[in-house]
Formats: structure tokens, sequence, C-alpha cells
């Protein structure tokens, strides 16, 4: 990894765009997951999707979203962030870790399309 | 995923969001449900004023030729949506004090704008358009000094 | 293409797109009641949107970063959530205004059914940004708005009182006729300064910017172009005043049709005036339509870092795609409800003046902000400009409502 060795959580990693190994953009930390070690709590996983960030939003919008766009989110293990910069960098493809699946979705149907 | 404490919580915020919305749409009512006074007379008499100019202006436009048929009948079409409302507005409006005077004057100049609005997309509804050009300047002078009768009350 | 044909391109693209309809009912009948008294809040839009539009450039300089993404970075998830609804909902209520103004245009051009036009127009507007690269889109609908310089043509031969005009750009009490005049006045005032600070010309402006993969080294260019091409652009506002003043405000009329606006044209120059004044109008209002649709497709896709992008292909950013073919789609079907595009431009006026602040706070916040901008972050100067007019457009946000009710939405 090639980012600072003191790496703030909330004002570098959480709310910034996540970036595959083709430079696709794939979504944003919408969480962080920790987990319990010996020497303390550790970031296990970024989290992606509505079912990480309707904890972070008032009541009724939580409740609202869960209802527009469900509660479905991917965890991307830390293991596969290799730059913390600009952007979130990691070093597998959306696909493999099931990021950006919308996206290709619709991108596959657009491509019926002439000149899409 | 969410919790009880949370909807318990969302409907607390959905409440307070429609009591706000409730007292917003009252007060909306409210307002427009106020028995008009000489100033709303007067906003719709102003509205008649400068819809007959705007016929006028079309009007003599396409006499004199700087616009052509087509641009003048549409765009008295678009007009005439705006004049039918107000001419509904005017019928409707119950004036507190009552001024029969003034809206037994505005009324007939209403109904001569619609009906030369209309008129303009009947097929020969441009031959006499510097006569109409002329009626409609007669007309927007007419409420004009209604308008400002209103005005100095 | 050499850096001064990019250059003098991108001016004459800022003045083209600079008129949009709300901005063009609002000048018109401001001339018309009030005379050149206006100008004033004329020549401080025109430099609030210049103060704003080179932050949020500069921003997407030297950050190679989207202005929104920024806003999430900075302000976290449920602010930039409110910012993002706030301008999106601006952004849909403005395409909607756009999309019945084409329509209204293409009318008086053609005299055929206004509802057929309008799907017609939704057609268009999908055809045009599906198929024309973004350059092109640019180019064509920002110079095509030139075209409206026929009402700067118009005054010049009008022989508009001068001195009147040069007095009306100094701020001073209003003349008016009693307290409702004054208050008419002041919802004017109001309505003209958020028809010309529309959040969507910033955002989209900085998406533009960062397509077109400006560096630092651009910052100066980006300056250049915002005070040059706005500056000329207000030219035309400054022209369109000036005909309610002199045309309108005698004969009585208080303009509310584009059609209305055509009319000033034509009693100077005949028909050939009346076809430019109603083609550069469609170009401007389908420019704004355009930058509308794409602005709250860039603002959404920003936010929640989906691929975006007007020089991607439509399958390779799809949700971004799906979003500004939602935005002509859902416009197009909001003006044909029935509803009255002219009363549209007027309640989209109204509900954007209310959530400016909402929309420009955050660009100002991040251009402020050292730890992000590093030694390109806000002067002294942009600084004051910058918090001055937050204050204005928040001190118009909460006259807003007030002066529509009382001022019977507008009308005196």
């Amino acid at each position: 990894m090639t980012s600072p060795r003191r790496i703030d959580l909330l004002r570098d990693v959480l709310d910034h765009e996540i970036v595959d190994a083709d430079g696709i953009a794939c979504g944003m930390v919408d969480d962080i997951e920790f987990v319990a070690t010996p020497n303390g709590p550790a970031v296990a996983a970024l989290l992606v999707g509505p079912g990480a960030w309707l904890t972070r939003v008032p009541s009724l919008v939580a409740v609202i979203g869960e209802w527009l766009f469900g509660r479905s989110r991917v965890s991307v293990p830390w293991e596969h962030v290799v730059d913390i910069s600009e952007v979130i960098r990691l070093d597998a493809k959306a696909a493999d870790l099931r990021l950006g699946r919308l996206d290709a979705k619709v991108g596959r149907w657009l491509a019926k399309l002439p000149m899409s | 995923m969410t919790t009880r404490l949370q909807r318990h919580r969302a409907l607390r915020e959905a409440l307070v969001l429609i009591v706000l919305l409730v007292a917003a749409v009252a007060s909306m009512v409210w307002v427009s449900q106020r028995p008009a006074g000489p100033d709303e007379l007067q906003i719709s008499v102003a509205t008649l004023r400068s819809q007959a100019a705007e016929l006028q202006q079309t009007l003599a436009a396409s006499a004199e030729a700087s616009v052509n048929p087509r641009f003048a009948r549409s765009h008295a079409l678009q007009l005439a949506k705006s004049v039918d409302a107000a001419r509904k507005e005017l019928e409707g409006m119950a004036v507190q004090p009552p001024l029969p005077p003034v809206q037994d004057e505005a009324r007939p100049l209403a109904v001569q704008i619609a009906s030369a609005v209309h008129a303009v997309q009947q097929p020969d509804g441009l031959r006499s358009a510097s006569a109409a050009a002329a009626g409609q300047r007669q007309v927007a002078n007419r409420l004009d000094a209604i308008e400002a009768t209103l005005k100095n009350r | 293409m050499g850096k001064a044909a990019e250059l003098f391109l991108g001016i004459l693209t800022a003045m083209g797109g600079f008129v949009e309809i709300g901005e063009l009912t609002f000048t018109l009948d401001g001339g018309a009641h009030f005379g050149y008294q206006l100008l004033w809040v004329t020549a401080l839009g025109t430099l609030g949107i210049m103060v704003y539009c080179e932050m949020a450039g500069r921003v997407a300089a030297v950050k190679r970063r989207p202005v929104f993404s920024l806003i999430r970075e900075r302000n976290g998830f449920t602010a930039a959530l409110a910012t993002l609804l706030a301008a999106n909902i601006v952004n849909l209520l403005t395409c909607t205004a756009e999309i019945g103004g084409v329509a209204l245009i293409w009318q008086l051009m053609s005299g055929w059914p206004y509802r057929a036009l309008l799907v017609a127009a939704m057609a268009f507007f999908l055809l045009v940004v599906w198929f024309m690269p973004f350059e092109w889109i640019e180019r064509v609908f920002g110079l095509g708005g030139l075209l409206m310089i026929v009402f700067i043509a118009a005054v010049w031969t009008m022989g508009p009182d001068w001195g009147e005009m040069a007095a009306g750009f100094v701020p001073r009490p209003p003349q008016v006729q009693g307290p409702r005049d004054g208050l008419l006045y002041a919802y004017f005032a109001v309505a003209l300064m958020s028809s010309i600070m529309l959040p969507y010309e910033t955002y989209f402006y900085a998406s533009g910017g960062i397509e077109d993969d400006w560096k630092p080294s651009d910052i100066s260019l980006n300056r250049f172009v915002v005070i040059v091409g706005f500056g000329l652009g207000a030219l035309l506002s400054v022209a369109l005043v000036a005909i309610g003043a002199e045309f309108f405000g005698p004969h009585r009329i208080e303009p509310q049709l584009p059609g209305t606006a055509a009319l000033a044209a034509a009693a100077q120059f005949g028909k050939l005036g009346l076809f430019i004044a109603l083609l550069g109008m469609f170009f401007a209002f389908a420019g704004a339509a355009i930058e509308t649709a794409l602005s709250g497709a860039y603002n959404l896709a920003q936010f929640a870092g989906w691929p975006w992008g007007k020089y991607k292909k439509p399958r390779e950013a799809g949700r971004f795609s799906l979003t500004w073919i939602a935005a002509f789609v859902v416009g197009t079907l909001v003006v044909m409800s029935g509803i009255d595009p002219v009363k549209v431009v007027e309640y989209s006026i109204v509900f954007s003046v209310v959530v400016l602040p909402f929309t420009y706070f955050p660009v100002l916040m991040v251009a402020n902000d050292r730890r992000i901008m590093g030694e390109h972050a806000n002067g002294l100067l942009a600084k004051v400009l910058g918090w001055f007019f937050l204050v204005a457009i928040t001190v118009t946000a909460l006259a807003a409502i007030p002066l529509f009710i009382l001022t019977h939405g507008g009308r005196g």
C-alpha cells in the first residue's frame, strides 16, 4: 500500500470514491467495518451500498431509503485496498468484488441500443 | 435492518413533517379563500390590460407584415390560455367591499379580449388585423383607466 | 484546435448559454414594470455566478475531482444528500420549464399542436444527448444562443435613454408608486437574482472542466472564460431589461411568453428579426434543458460514486445515462400534464431561490479549505466575495416565499 502510515479514516476514507484495478469508479465508502483484535479494533472492510449508509441518516430517511433501495450491501475486505489518496484504489476488478453490478446490468441493457 | 427504535423515531419525524405540511397547505388555502379586495381586482384588470395590449401589438405587427400569419396565430393561441384564465378569474371574483361599477365595466372588456384572441384562429382571422388591433388598443386604454381608478382609491 | 481558438469558443459558448427561459421572462417583465431600476440586480447576480463558477472550476482543475464528490467527502453523507436533493429538484424544475419553452418556440415557428411538439422536444433532446459528442453539444447550443444578439441590436435601434440605463446600475431605493409596488420590486429583485445564479451553471461547468481534463495550469483560463464569457452574457440580460423598459413598458405589456419577446425584435427588424429571435431563444432554452438534465445526472453519479461522463459511451456509464434520460422524460410528462409552462418557470425560479444557499454553501466550504485545495484555496478576495454572495442569497431565500405570497404570486 502506498498510503501514509497514519490514516484518518473519517477524513481520508469514509465517503470517498472507490476505484477498481481498471480505474473505474465503483461506489463510495458508505461505512467502515471494524473487527476486534488483541491490539484493539482494526479495519476489516469497506462497506458499500444502501445497507451501509442507511445507518448514518435520520430515521425517516432510513425507513424511506430502505423501502426505495433495499438493504443490500457489499463488503470490500481491507486487504484489497492498495492506495488511499484522492480515491480509494483497489487491487481487484469491480465485478470480482461484486461492486458496480447494477451499473454493469444497466450498461448491458443500454448496449442493445445503437451507438451506445 | 431498521430497528424498532428507528421506526418509532421515523414516525415522530414523519408526524412533525406532516404537521408542517398541513400548516403550510392550510395557510395557502386560507390565503386563496380570502375574499378578493380592490387590490386583487386591480391585479386582475392589470393582467387583462397587458393581454389586450399584447394582442394589439401582435395584430398590428401582422397588419404591418413584421410577423408572418403562422406566428401571429400561434402566439394568439398561446395568449388565449392566459386570457381565458384571466377572464374566468374576473367573472368569479366576489370583491369585498363590492365594486359593481368597476367590475361591470371590466367584464365586457374581458369578453372582448377573449373573443378577439380566439377570432385570430379563424381562417380569415387576420384579414382585418389592423382594425382589430385598434379595437384592442381601445380596450387596453379603458382597462388602464379602470386600473388607475382602483390604484387611486 | 489552438488554445486561442478554444478560448474564443469557450467565451462565446458561455455568453450564448447565459440566458434561459426564467431569466428571459423576469428580465423583460422587470424592465417593463420598473424600467432600468433592476439593472444593478442583473450586475450583482452576474458577479455572483462568476464568483461561484470560478470557484467550482478551480476546484475541478486542482483536485481533478467532481465538486459533488468533494462535498460528500467534506460534509458527510446526510448534508451532501440534502444538497443533492435541493440541487436536483431545481435542475428538474428548470429542465421542465425549458422543455416547455422549446415546445412553445416550435409552435410559434410551425403552428403545430403544442402537445405533439412536447413529445417531439423530448425525442429531440434524447437523440441529441445520446448521439452528439459533448463538445458539439456545447458549441452548437452555446453559439446558437448567440443569435439572441438580435435583442442587443434591437435595443440599439430603439435609442434608449443611456443616462437612465447607466443610473440603473447604481443600487438605490426604487422609485415606486406605494408600498405594494415596493414589494413587487423586491420580488423581482429576488427572482432575477435567482434566475441568474441557478446552480446548474456551476455544477455543469465544473463537471465539464473535469471531462475536458483541466489542470491547475488551466485556472487562469477558467477565470478568464468565466469573467469575459459571463460578462458578455450579462450584456444580453441588460438588453432584455432595456427592451422591457423601452418597448414593453410604454406599450403596457407585461411579457410572460417567449413569443412576446420575439415581438420586440419583429418591431425593429421585421420577419428576419422575428426569425433570428425565435431561433436564438430555441438554442438558449434547448442548451439550458440539456445542461440541467446532465447537471442532475452529474450530481447524482458523483454523489453515489457511479461511473459518469458525457465522453464515456452510455453503456460505460449506465446509471448516469439513465438519469439524464429520466430527467427529459419526467420533465416532459410534467409539462404534458397541462401545467402552464409559464407557471412552471415561475415556480422553478421561486423554489430555486429558497434552495440556492444549500447548493452554494458546500462549494464555498470546499474552495476555502486549504487541506483540500492547498495553495489554490480561496484568497481574500474570493473569500470575501464568496461570503458576501452567500449572505445575499440567504437573505433572498428567506424573503422569497413571503414576497411571493404578498405580491399575489408576483402579479402585484
